[in-house]
């Protein structure tokens, strides 16, 4: 796969890199290199050094921090298989590129995407995508995380607004305790499961407090 | 528990809550929403540009609070009061204050190729710097390399330019395409 850096340079018209993915390319404004889209009215602002690391937008005067790195871009230009050529599984007219890590199908650079240093095929993308979240499934993937140690927690003490819920709310927070008590650890980014056994207390405090009350009591009547 | 996920910034909001971590090679918003947390990745090869501004509606923050809170003061001075009604002014002033210290909220937009995202990176503007710094540092570890080659290869051609002018400093700094593979 081709890369092209460029170093904020401005390009001269007509000395365009072919395949340099520009704004019309991607559905964005276009903008000279080095130069970043003002959010307020749109004009290119060149980000210049000043003591505050503020500057002002030349035509709305918004105050505006920008940091800005090289473009490193991917080619689109891709190139067309000559005849004996290894091909693209999903465009057979085009060259092979790079191989699908998951599936080994041939791809070409439009359908080569790459994660972290692994090179997967769109519908390998979309399998990850949709595996994302099951237990085991690969970090890069994911998207998504139910937090169920919260829910249980919520579960646990919600019931005091309505009490008659407890009924469901005890077997719910035990259900879910036992059966996603690993997911807390295997989240994204990972944490204890300490909300597991917070609920509990939401859950005892009130028949605790109804049976020591009780209990007080009687031990008052015997003396 | 150990993380390769380094926390940089943390914007909260009335519906949930955004982080957002620094990885080897990518930047994550977990973006929080319910019982649910959604990632979201800015690969730091990608990165182009991070752009931060004052929120237009931050001074509405220390306002509304503070007006409704000195009016609920001067209710609760009139029809019950002295005392309650300074508690809720002094409050609505203690409010305003803290909000007007804290400084103007920011919004943010990433420019990464081919996506341009508009996601706050950090709660307030004073705190943009030091976000920011985090951030370039990380990109420049994950395109060290890429990030010096053309320096070296304009050598002959044009005035070398220092790798340390990647940043907003040198934008005015030229040097031509070059192919990294």
């Amino acid at each position: 796969m081709g890369l092209n850096l460029n170093l904020f340079s401005n390009v001269p018209s007509g000395s365009e890199t072919p395949g340099l993915l520009t704004g019309a390319a991607t559905g964005l404004p276009q903008t000279a290199q080095g130069t970043v889209i003002c959010p307020s009215c749109g004009g290119p602002v060149t980000p210049t050094e000043t003591p505050s690391g503020w500057q002002n937008c030349p035509y709305c005067s918004k105050q505006l921090r920008i940091q800005i790195w090289p473009v490193a871009r991917q080619k689109t230009n891709v190139v067309t298989a000559m005849p004996e050529q290894a091909t693209c599984f999903f465009h057979p007219e085009k060259a092979f590129e790079a191989c699908c890590q998951r599936c080994g199908r041939f791809l070409c650079a439009l359908c080569d995407l790459q994660l972290g240093a692994e090179h997967v095929c769109p519908s390998c993308f979309e399998r990850g995508r949709a595996d994302s979240g099951r237990e085991g499934s690969k970090a890069e993937w994911r998207h998504r995380d139910v937090l169920y140690d919260s829910i249980a927690l919520t579960t646990g003490w919600g019931w005091i607004f309505f009490w008659p819920v407890i009924v469901a709310a005890l077997p719910a927070t035990i259900i879910l305790h036992v059966k996603f008590r690993k997911a807390p650890r295997s989240y994204l980014i990972p944490r204890s499961g300490w909300r597991f056994w917070a609920a509990y207390p939401g859950l005892m405090w009130l028949p605790l407090l109804i049976a020591s009350l009780v209990f007080v009591k009687w031990m008052a009547g015997r003396h | 528990m150990q993380t390769p996920f380094r926390k940089i910034s943390r914007i909260g909001s009335l519906t949930g809550a955004t982080k957002w971590y620094l990885t080897e090679d990518c930047l994550l918003a977990a973006k929080r929403v319910m019982y649910a947390v959604e990632y979201r990745r800015f690969y730091l090869r990608d990165l182009e540009s991070i752009v931060v501004w004052h929120s237009r509606t931050w001074l509405l923050r220390p306002a509304i609070p503070s007006v409704l809170l000195l009016a609920l003061g001067g209710l609760l001075w009139h029809w019950v009061n002295f005392t309650t009604g300074a508690i809720a002014g002094g409050a609505g002033l203690a409010w305003a204050a803290v909000e007007l210290g804290l400084g103007p909220t920011a919004q943010s937009r990433i420019n990464t190729t081919g996506a341009s995202v508009d996601m706050p990176v950090v709660k307030r503007t004073r705190g943009a710097r030091k976000v920011l710094a985090k951030i370039d540092a990380a990109v420049r570890a994950t395109r060290g390399g890429a990030m010096e080659q053309p320096t070296a290869a304009i050598g002959s051609a044009e005035p070398a330019t220092p790798s340390s002018q990647t940043s907003s400093a040198s934008v005015g700094a030229t040097a031509p395409i070059e192919d990294v593979t």
